[in-house]
């Protein structure tokens, strides 16, 4: 426990060293009780160890952690499970919190307790409004900061960052009338939740109100993912696309699949080489080695797909009824995007699944 | 009266090693040399091991894979018999 002569004196403590910026709830115990009402688990059970500082995370910081982001109880197993993904090694964390880059855990919420934990999919998704998403996303944030050290400027390299990297979580949309969520393609039944976190960057939005067909839609979206400022550019690895609930009936009610969206974003989020040894990230050294999968590295006309492989795009369908926007996310290549999935029936509050996705 | 609060960096704090103590003489040591695997910095590295090699030490090299993961195993193995290592960023 930490000692203040007052209130006042701690929360001014705590927006300075422990905060985002933000003003935060100060984590005394009666907060913290509460908040560990949301979990089974014993508080002192240990998570693992934050990198870069490589501090013990027990239940009990994250709940600390999660008061402070202003979250509710019932978002505690959502959270839990999130940060067991971030602590996988695949996901690379280290590498997530020191990098110059702006990468930032994008969190998907797909199944029934995303609406009991108070995580919507409805209009303004990405923006304020959501108390629940934005508790999640800052709670994840705060303890990287606050257990994993990654504090900006001093172990957190990054050069300019993304407004992402306050908050950044979603749920799905399981009432657009399209196809199954997000966690039952990845092997789930309909009453089983899972959380998907990929490190991503700040979200481009995709305008398209023009079209009809989905090829049409689909290669516009094609062609942000492919833009050249983009690591995935020159790394062809993963990336998230967040589709508006208008754009993904277009898709559907022309009888196409998730694997088809995946197909045409795989074939048409392509670079020709002479495009990207003109300007990005092209390594001479380096990039002709990754080229050589998909053609020759000397023929400028070969093309660089940003995906390694049509499954390695994350498709979830999320926002507002209205309005044909949807948002693109590429991603940091270095970690790779990692699933849990929360049991129904709440047994597990701490998700410790067999079935861990290796890819999404 | 106090008021008392969580702390939130968590209950297990890590502390960070203490530095080594610095050689008296670089003479006869083995200087193991990390290449982080950013462009130049096999340049600046290897500048940097040449002018260490005539205070008498012998360098060996070792390479991240990828800048953006910690170095595998087999690399922190190799560097663990040098008697000093010197790492850097290329860019």
């Amino acid at each position: 426990m930490l000692e203040f002569a007052d209130e006042a004196q701690a929360y001014e403590e705590f927006v300075t060293r422990y905060s985002d910026g933000l003003p935060v709830v100060l984590p005394t115990e009666p907060r913290v009780r509460a908040m560990l009402a949301g979990t089974r688990e014993s508080p002192d059970e240990e998570i693992g160890h934050v990198a870069p500082a490589g501090n013990v995370l027990t239940v009990r910081d994250v709940a600390v952690n999660a008061v402070m982001a202003g979250a509710e109880p019932r978002q505690l197993r959502v959270i839990l499970a999130a940060l067991e993904i971030l602590l996988d090694e695949r996901f690379n964390l280290n590498g997530v919190q020191s990098t110059t880059h702006c990468a930032t855990p994008l969190v998907i919420v797909s199944g029934p307790l995303a609406a009991e934990a108070g995580i919507v999919a409805g209009g303004n998704v990405l923006g304020n409004g959501n108390r629940g998403n934005l508790a999640v996303g800052r709670t994840l944030r705060l303890v990287m900061t606050n257990v994993g050290g990654g504090r900006p400027r001093e172990t957190d390299m990054a050069a300019q960052g993304t407004p992402a990297k306050i908050s950044f979580c979603v749920a799905e949309r399981l009432d657009a009338g399209v196809w199954p969520s997000l966690a039952q393609r990845q092997g789930g039944s309909p009453e089983e939740t899972s959380v998907t976190i990929m490190a991503a960057d700040g979200p481009i939005t995709v305008s398209d109100h023009r079209s009809a067909t989905p090829e049409r839609l689909l290669r516009n979206i094609a062609s942000t993912f492919a833009h050249m400022g983009s690591l995935n550019a020159a790394l062809p690895t993963q990336a998230a696309l967040l589709m508006a609930p208008q754009h993904a009936r277009i898709v559907f009610n022309a009888g196409w699949s998730v694997p088809d969206i995946q197909r045409l974003i795989f074939e048409n989020a392509r670079n020709p080489v002479w495009r990207l040894r003109e300007g990005g990230e092209w390594d001479p050294a380096l990039s002709p080695q990754f080229v050589k999968r998909y053609g020759d590295p000397d023929d400028g006309r070969t093309l660089v797909p940003v995906l390694d492989a049509p499954e390695r795009l994350i498709v979830a369908v999320t926002g507002g009824d209205t309005g044909g926007f949807s948002a693109v996310v590429t991603s940091w290549p270095a970690s790779l995007p990692l699933h849990r999935f929360i049991e129904a029936d709440g047994s597990y509050s701490f998700p410790r699944a067999e079935r861990e996705g290796a890819l999404v | 009266m106090t008021f008392l609060v969580h702390d939130p960096r968590g209950g297990t704090v890590a502390v960070a090693p203490p530095l080594a103590r610095r050689p008296g003489s670089l003479a006869g040591l083995t200087l193991g040399v990390l290449d982080n695997g950013k462009e130049q910095a096999d340049v600046i590295l290897g500048r940097a091991a040449d002018l260490l090699a005539r205070e008498g030490v012998t360098p060996v090299f070792a390479r991240k894979p990828s800048f953006s993961r910690v170095a595998p195993r087999e690399v922190l193995e190799q560097l663990k018999a040098c008697d000093i290592v010197i790492t850097g960023l290329g860019g």
